[in-house]
Parts: structure tokens; sequence; C-alpha cells
């Protein structure tokens, strides 16, 4: 491996294939930026581009677009609350508040950082333990599956806002939602409104611009605020370092990135669930759960962190076994193939450089996002808001409204954003958080389909959901996971009752 | 009495769980007519989002009415004009294209608000506009929608 290594590192480093590393991590970080595009749609039409060019070039282009979008969807999530991609939708939660409390650069900073070192720590991992950790995914089948997406919806419980109740019912609207198109176990059309437009469901695009882009902006037209933020706001030095507090947050990344690169691993759970669970982990594991969600660093760093840490390693099933972690990945094995590589354990062996080279390649746009993304995040994207709010308005709206149009092009698809941004916006007002949505709309089909999977496979049996040890330990994680808000009230009264009592 | 067209917290909760409950409701009846397990599980979630609801009503319903509290719309009236300026902008759309209505209200909206630096409004409208057609439809190649202006975009590729 060290000698393919080796061999590989000339061909990355040659100046266009760098070139290329560094033009695809600045078009990530816009793509990302701009709420609506996915980093899956920039590699999409990456495809086509680059058709035809080196497979290192190409590849470089793939790896930067990765990397650099996937912390690209921070930005505007920090800065104007509307997540650029759906894994952004946690780092929302206590970025905005930071914003709004005037510390909006030095929330960018934390999710540079830390995704910097989640798509690091996850890069190497890519290279150093792909052939072993493929091993572990081979252990998940659909209980397996069925387990790890109730686990991810387990973590709504930190998303639930101050309303427990209403925390519950978006995430029941969001599993509603989430059963819309069709059923892949039985072929039956569910709430599609004879619509050919709802046959695979809600697009999350659409659903996730209306739920947070239109909400802020009709606040924001109706605060009709005419002046921007201060200029000192935005100055980073004022601000504070994130590598100055290295030690703060050490735990938090080591965690959160080892959640996220299990997470990456395993085939077809990769995408937002590492940000949920990595930021469910620091919430419970804080000594201040209930400074979450009103501008705790921490938040945005466990998500951040998980997130960049999902991109590398949702590629090594990929690589290796032709099965992709994530959509993203799905579509880089489309972009492989395209260049006559097929994916799997020959690949190794009969293109050692390229596959190698992408593993290099991978970590390389990790660390130019530092720069990159630091620069571009607080000099260039922060100025936006040094705009007057009513200004700024219709600039999201331009944005959201072509980004929306771009996903299929339908014109169907804008007329959904008017009418969810609409009930978003009596949501939000009303105290019912969004993130539960989302979350029950990204993972109830999964839990579903898998249960319906590992059911028909065990004949109906419902004890097959348990029988193997992976799925022993998944499940035992999620009932932990729901106990601990009972664990810490109990405490609370006990602590309660104690001092009362010292008191007397 | 003067009627307030902006509900109070508590009016604009439980008109909200009235609607969720309706709802739950229709989504009950309509999973009723898939077979098998295809409507059991959504069943189940509309019965959970009815019970959730009704829970919201009732406890809007006990909490004692506060005159003073704050109501659903920041303030009704802007919020009435950022509605209709959204719906307009998207028909706009449908019937002329991306281009003309994003300038309009890009700067328009500043202006109905009582934001007169028109420089700066023109500025960062067109700046606005000429970066999504370079970013969307020149560098990614991404469609906008059908545009009266097509013939002069189709310079630009």
């Amino acid at each position: 491996m060290i000698e393919a290594l080796l061999n590989a590192l000339p061909h990355v480093f040659a100046l266009p294939n760098l070139f290329a590393v560094l033009l695809g991590t600045v078009a990530g970080l816009v793509v990302g930026a701009l709420p609506g595009l996915t980093v899956t749609t920039g590699i999409a039409v990456l495809i086509p581009l680059t058709f035809g060019l080196d497979p290192l070039f190409a590849l470089g282009m793939m790896a930067g677009m990765y990397n650099g979008g996937s912390y690209g969807g921070a930005i505007p999530a920090i800065l104007l609350r509307v997540p650029g991609t759906p894994a952004s939708v946690a780092t929302i939660l206590d970025g905005y508040e930071m914003t709004k409390q005037g510390r909006a650069a030095y929330a960018l900073q934390v999710a540079v950082v830390s995704g910097v070192i989640g798509s690091v720590l996850s890069a190497l991992a890519l290279i150093v333990f792909a052939p072993g950790l493929v091993k572990v995914s081979l252990l998940f089948g659909p209980a397996e599956y069925f387990w790890v997406a109730i686990l991810g919806l387990a973590t709504v419980a930190s998303l639930l806002g101050d309303d427990f109740l209403k925390g519950v019912i978006a995430a029941v609207i969001g599993l509603l939602i989430g059963t819309m198109g069709t059923d892949i176990s039985s072929g039956v059309e569910r709430f599609t409104f004879d619509r050919l437009e709802f046959a695979e469901g809600m697009d999350i695009v659409v659903l996730l611009t209306g739920l947070f882009a239109i909400p802020p902006m009709l606040e924001m037209i109706e605060q009709a605020g005419r002046k921007g933020m201060p200029r000192e706001l935005l100055n980073l030095k004022r601000q504070g370092s994130v590598l100055g507090q290295w030690r703060r947050f050490l735990p938090i990344w080591s965690r959160s990135s080892i959640i996220g690169i299990i997470i990456g691993i395993l085939p077809g759970a990769g995408g937002s669930m590492s940000c949920y669970l990595a930021y469910n982990d620091a919430k419970r594991r804080s000594k201040e759960p209930e400074t979450f969600g009103k501008g705790n660093p921490d938040g945005i760093a466990a998500s951040e962190c998980g997130n960049g840490a999902d991109n590398a390693a949702s590629l090594i099933p990929a690589l290796s076994l032709g099965i992709p972690g994530s959509g993203v990945a799905a579509v880089i094995l489309g972009g492989l193939l395209v260049h006559g590589l097929r994916p799997g354990p020959q690949l190794f062996n009969e293109h050692p450089d390229v596959v190698y080279g992408f593993m290099i390649q991978m970590l390389l746009s990790a660390l130019l996002l530092l720069l990159v993304g630091g620069l571009a995040a607080t000099r260039i994207f922060g100025q936006a808001l040094r705009l007057p709010p009513v200004v700024l308005a219709p600039m999201i709206l331009l944005f959201v409204t072509v980004g929306v149009y771009a996903v299929n092009n339908a014109m169907f698809d804008l007329y959904m954003l008017l009418l969810i941004g609409a009930v978003a916006y009596v949501l939000d007002r009303l105290g019912y958080p969004s993130a539960p949505i989302i979350l029950g709309v990204i993972l109830g089909p999964i839990a579903e389909s898998q249960l319906s999977l590992a059911l028909t496979i065990s004949g109906g049996n419902p004890a097959a959901l348990v029988s193997s040890p992976v799925s022993m330990i998944v499940a035992t994680l999620t009932l932990l996971i729901l106990a601990s808000p009972l664990w810490s009230m109990w405490k609370d009264r006990r602590r309660v009752r104690s001092s009362a009592e010292a008191a007397s | 009495m003067a009627v307030n067209l902006n509900p109070s917290g508590r009016q604009a909760d439980t008109g909200f769980a009235a609607a969720l409950l309706a709802a739950a409701g229709w989504a009950f009846a309509e999973a009723g007519s898939y077979p098998g397990a295809s409507g059991t599980y959504p069943q189940v979630l509309a019965v959970l989002l009815a019970i959730g609801a009704a829970l919201v009503m009732l406890r809007s319903l006990m909490r004692p009415a506060d005159p003073d509290g704050p109501r659903l719309f920041l303030h009704a009236g802007r919020f009435v004009l950022g509605l209709a300026v959204v719906v307009a902008y998207v028909v706009s759309i449908d019937l002329i294209g991306y281009l003309l209505p994003s300038l309009a209200v890009a700067v328009l909206v500043p202006l109905l608000l009582g934001y007169r630096d028109l420089p700066l409004t023109v500025a960062v409208a067109v700046g606005t506009v000429a970066t999504i057609v370079l970013v969307f439809y020149v560098i990614l190649g991404r469609p906008l929608p059908p545009d009266i202006l097509d013939p002069v975009l189709a310079v630009l590729r």
C-alpha cells in the first residue's frame, strides 16, 4: 500500500491535478453555499464537463467539490439560517444563534476548522483502514440498518427545542411526509395526489429550502431592518481563535470524527445522519446541554466535524465494493465508471495510482479547505451580512428560487416552495422546530423499507430484528439515547429535592 | 370593538392545531385505502399526529388569554406585503421568466420597505442576478425558467 501511495504522489502533485483540486474545492464551496444546489448536483455537473480529461484531474475536482461543498453548506446556515445542504441543518441550531449574538465570524471559524479536522481524519481513515473497515460494513443487513435509522431518529430528542410536544409533532409530520411517493415494498403510491412529481416522494431540496429559507426571509421583510451588521462583528481577530482553544474542542472533534467515519462507511446510511448523531452526542455529554441551540459553539463543532468525517469514509465501501455510502458517493461511482474505472477490489490492483491518488486528493482538498474555506467564508460570504436586511431578503429569494428550479427544471417545485414556505413560517412563529421534520423525512423511509425487508427475509419473525450482535448493540444504543433525557430529568429532580432538604 | 387581524399566540396555536388535526384525519382516511402495511404505517403516524395536535389544542385553550402576549405575525401589514411579493414573483417567473421579475423584486422590495439608497439597491440587484446567471447558467450549465430574454441569454453560452 505504501508503495502505491508513493507512486501516486507525483501524479497528485502534478500542477494540472493540483489546480483541479483547488478549482473543485472553490467550486464546491460556492455550490454548497448556494441554497438549493447540492454537492450531488455539483458532481453530477462535473462528470460531463471532465469527460475525456485525465482521470486524476477529474477525480481531483470531484474530491474538491465533495469536501468544499460539504463545508460550504454551513456558511448560509450560520449567516442566514438557510441550510446550503441537508447536512447543515444541525449547524443552524447554534450557528444562527451565534450570528444573532454578533459572533458570526467565530461561528464560521469553528465550522471550517471542525469540518477540516473531520475531513482530514476521514481521508486518513480512507487511506489507512479502507480494506479492513470494509469488513465491518459487510456485517450490516436490513435489521441492522433498521436500527441505525431508528438510532438516527432517536437523536431527534436533542433537536426538539423548548417545547417537547411540538418537537414530537414536527418529527411525526416529517415521518408522514417521508411516506409520500411509491412504497418500494408494495409498489403502492401514497399521498401523491395523482401528481407524477410526487411519485418519488417530496423533493428534499424543495422541502429543505421552503422550511429554512422562506421563514427568515419573510421575517426580514417584516422587521424591515435598514442597517446591516457592523464590520467589527465580522472581524476574526476580535472574536478569538478556535485553534487557540483546541483543548475545549478536542473531545468533540475526536468523538464526532469517529461517529462520522463509522456512519460514512455504512452503505446507504451516510449523508446527513452523521451530523445529527454527532450533535446529539456532544449535547448529551455536555455539562451545559441546555445551552445547545442557543449559540453553543460545541454544537457547530460536533455537527460540522461529523459532517466532514462522513465524506471520505463514505467512499470506502464505494471504492472497495462498489456500494456507495451516501448519495454523493453514488454519483462519484458514476464518475469513476465514466472514466473506465470499475469500483471494487480489482480497482486497487488494476489502477493503484488512480485510486490511491484519489485518496490523497481527498486529503489534500480537506487541507485546502482550511485556507480557501476560511478566506472565502469570512472575507467574502460574511460580507453579505453587512447589507441591510431589506436588501438581503430579496437576494435570498433570488438564490433559492433559481436553486429550487434547477433541481428538476420544474415550475411545480417553485409553487411547492411557496406553499411549504408559508406553512413553515407559521410553524416557525408557533415554536414548532423544523429540524425534526427533515430528520423524519430522511430517516423514516430508510427505517420503513429496512424493517419491511428484514421481516420479509425472516418470514415475518420480529425476533430477527435483534438476532445479531450488531443489531443488539445498535438497538441498545438507541434505547440508551432515548432514556438519557429521562435520566437527566430524574437527576435534576433529585438535585432539586436534595437542595430543598438542605435548605430546610 | 376593533378587530385585530393579527391573531394572538393562543388563537394561532389553537387554529393551527385544529388544522393539524384535520390533516391527520384526512391522512388516516386516505391511508386506509392503501393495502396492508403500506397503509398501516401512515395510519399509525396520523393517529400520533392527531393525539399531539389535540394535546396542543387543549393546552392552548386552557392557557389564560394574554392580550399583550406575542402575536402570530411580527408585523401583519409587512407580512402580507412579503407574502404577496413572493406569490407575485413566482407567478411572474412562470409567465415571463426569471430575469426581469428578479431585478424588479430586488429593487422594489427595499423601496417598498422604506430603504432609499437606490444606487446600492440597484447595484446589489444587478450584481446578484449577474452572479446567478454566471454561476448557474454559464458555468454550471443549469437551465433557468423559460424567459422572454432567452435570445439574450443564449449569447452567453
